[in-house]
């Protein structure tokens, strides 16, 4: 069986939506188009009572996918004003449940750099990690996302900490980490069905193991993302 | 009364000044004002932001710009802000990164009149060394807290829909930082979609967050945040951004000018 960018998309939005099952509440940021998308799924269909904090106001009901996570018409479906600087200080107070952060790179600590690495002694800059460094820290449940898979993200340990925290899970295009307590570190939890063992130890820095298959997406999951994305946006996050 | 046009407006931004802009990314961002400062090639900027995009990589594309404080500079769907990129590798601007709350507790200080805030055990973030953040000993007890210094823009430079001859101004929609600038900073310079009557802002007096006092500039620029939105007025630009986000320092030089105002 082969798989299109857009089904590989549409595994990892429908396993971060069923993360959200028993969540409380969610945030997630600038250029967010995966986490968006779950929490919109969530919401639709596991789990109705999940505040969403949004960048542009509280708990939006949006009808599609914009092309910015910022977009200004997200305000128009909101319950009430929610000012950016008062959603840090909710995650501050420790009332955030979960938070959706990317991260340019990520280690098996689960720490983030979205900030620069030098290669080869010249630097190559990141556009910065955003709000990460407060919310990694404080969210109950960060979840990290990344739409790339490869040993120069999935590293043993990030050339600077942009932000530092435990996730609570881990979604790449190949597979799905969680935090492992007692070993203080992340281990493969599922193995998305067009990846292996084999390819994500090969193109992961630090050790893996071997998991059972990410469950797929329902029929019922991909005729809602097809409607609130039915131009397929959510791909340029894999391309 | 402190109408004036958007060169006279710019020329009160003088090299090396301090300034924070409003919005975020691309919505609600004074992007006339600073293709403006562009096209007077000011030098040595420092500009302040939480989460920027075109206007900040626009500054540092066309060496307007020393230093940025902000926790984010991209372009979101359009890949990276390349300008910003660039100067930054090649040393030319100096990108004093934070985190995005951290830029508003900086704010938070300067507005509460206080030399500095605590704020949330962040440290094990590589730049809050860099940035010079220190703990201090909780005087009440409980152990140590972090703090980040007061930062006090010199301007605040803040794109609304509307606003009276004398600054005050109203915001639809999310603020961003925009009222906490407004707070924070020296002066204001209020760039608005139109100039309206005393009489029609008060009706609207539930929105109005920014009072005159302070704004030593009114400019009135219709489209005055393109290619970034300004609801309910506009949508943000995206077949502009595609293009911006490619061109080089060439090509800015030519889209300031091309682009009106």
């Amino acid at each position: 069986m082969s798989f299109t960018t857009l089904d590989k998309a549409n595994y990892m939005i429908s396993a971060m939506a069923r993360l959200l099952k028993d969540a409380e509440s969610a945030f997630m940021g600038v250029a967010s188009f995966l986490p968006f998308m779950a929490i919109v799924l969530a919401k639709k269909l596991y789990n109705p009572d999940l505040i969403w904090y949004s960048i542009v106001g509280y708990n939006p009901n949006p009808k599609h996918l914009p092309m910015s996570t910022v977009h200004p018409w997200i305000s128009k479906y909101c319950d009430a004003k929610l000012q950016l600087a008062e959603l840090f200080d909710i995650s501050a107070r420790g009332e955030l449940d979960v938070v959706f952060l990317a991260g340019a790179q990520i280690d098996q600590r689960g720490y983030l750099n979205n900030s620069h690495v030098y290669i080869n002694g010249k630097r190559v800059q990141f556009p910065g990690g955003a709000g990460g460094a407060l919310l990694h820290a404080t969210a109950r449940r960060p979840i990290v996302w990344q739409g790339k898979h490869d040993r120069r993200i999935f590293v043993k340990e990030v050339q600077r900490i942009t932000a530092a925290g435990k996730p609570y899970r881990v979604v790449s295009p190949l597979c799905i980490f969680k935090f492992d307590e007692k070993a203080g570190k992340l281990v493969v939890d599922t193995i998305h069905p067009w990846s292996s063992y084999e390819e994500i130890k090969e193109k992961t820095e630090f050790e893996v193991n071997d998991a059972p298959t990410t469950p797929p997406p329902t029929e019922e999951e991909i005729e809602l993302m097809n409607r609130i994305d039915p131009h397929g946006i959510r791909k340029i996050v894999l391309e | 009364m402190v109408v004036m046009s958007l060169e006279e407006a710019a020329e009160l931004v003088k090299d090396g000044s301090l300034i924070c802009l409003s919005g975020n990314l691309l919505y609600r961002i004074p992007a006339a004002f600073v293709r403006e400062l562009a096209r007077q090639e000011k030098k040595d900027l420092r500009v302040m932001k939480t989460a920027g995009g075109y206007d900040v990589d626009l500054l540092c594309g066309l060496g307007c710009a020393k230093e940025v404080i902000a926790g984010f500079v991209s372009f979101e769907a359009f890949g990276l802000a390349k300008n910003f990129r660039k100067a930054v590798e090649e040393g030319r601007v100096k990108y004093s990164e934070n985190t995005c709350y951290t830029v508003i507790a900086a704010l938070r200080a300067a507005a509460y009149g206080i030399p500095f805030i605590p704020i949330a055990d962040i440290s094990k973030s590589y730049f809050v060394k860099e940035r010079g953040f220190k703990f201090v000993e909780n005087p009440y007890g409980g152990g140590k807290v972090l703090t980040v210094p007061a930062i006090k823009p010199e301007f605040a430079i803040i794109h609304v829909q509307k606003a009276d001859e004398d600054g005050n101004a109203l915001i639809y929609g999310p603020w961003f930082e925009d009222v906490l600038m407004a707070r924070a900073a020296e002066k204001i310079i209020i760039t608005t979609e139109m100039i309206v009557p005393k009489e029609d802002l008060r009706r609207d007096i539930d929105a109005v967050w920014i009072p005159s006092y302070k704004v030593v500039a009114v400019v009135e620029v219709p489209r005055g945040a393109y290619p970034g939105a300004c609801p309910p007025y506009y949508d943000p630009d995206f077949e502009m951004m595609e293009k911006y986000a490619n061109l080089d320092e060439e090509g800015l030089k030519k889209h300031i000018w091309e682009v009106r105002p």
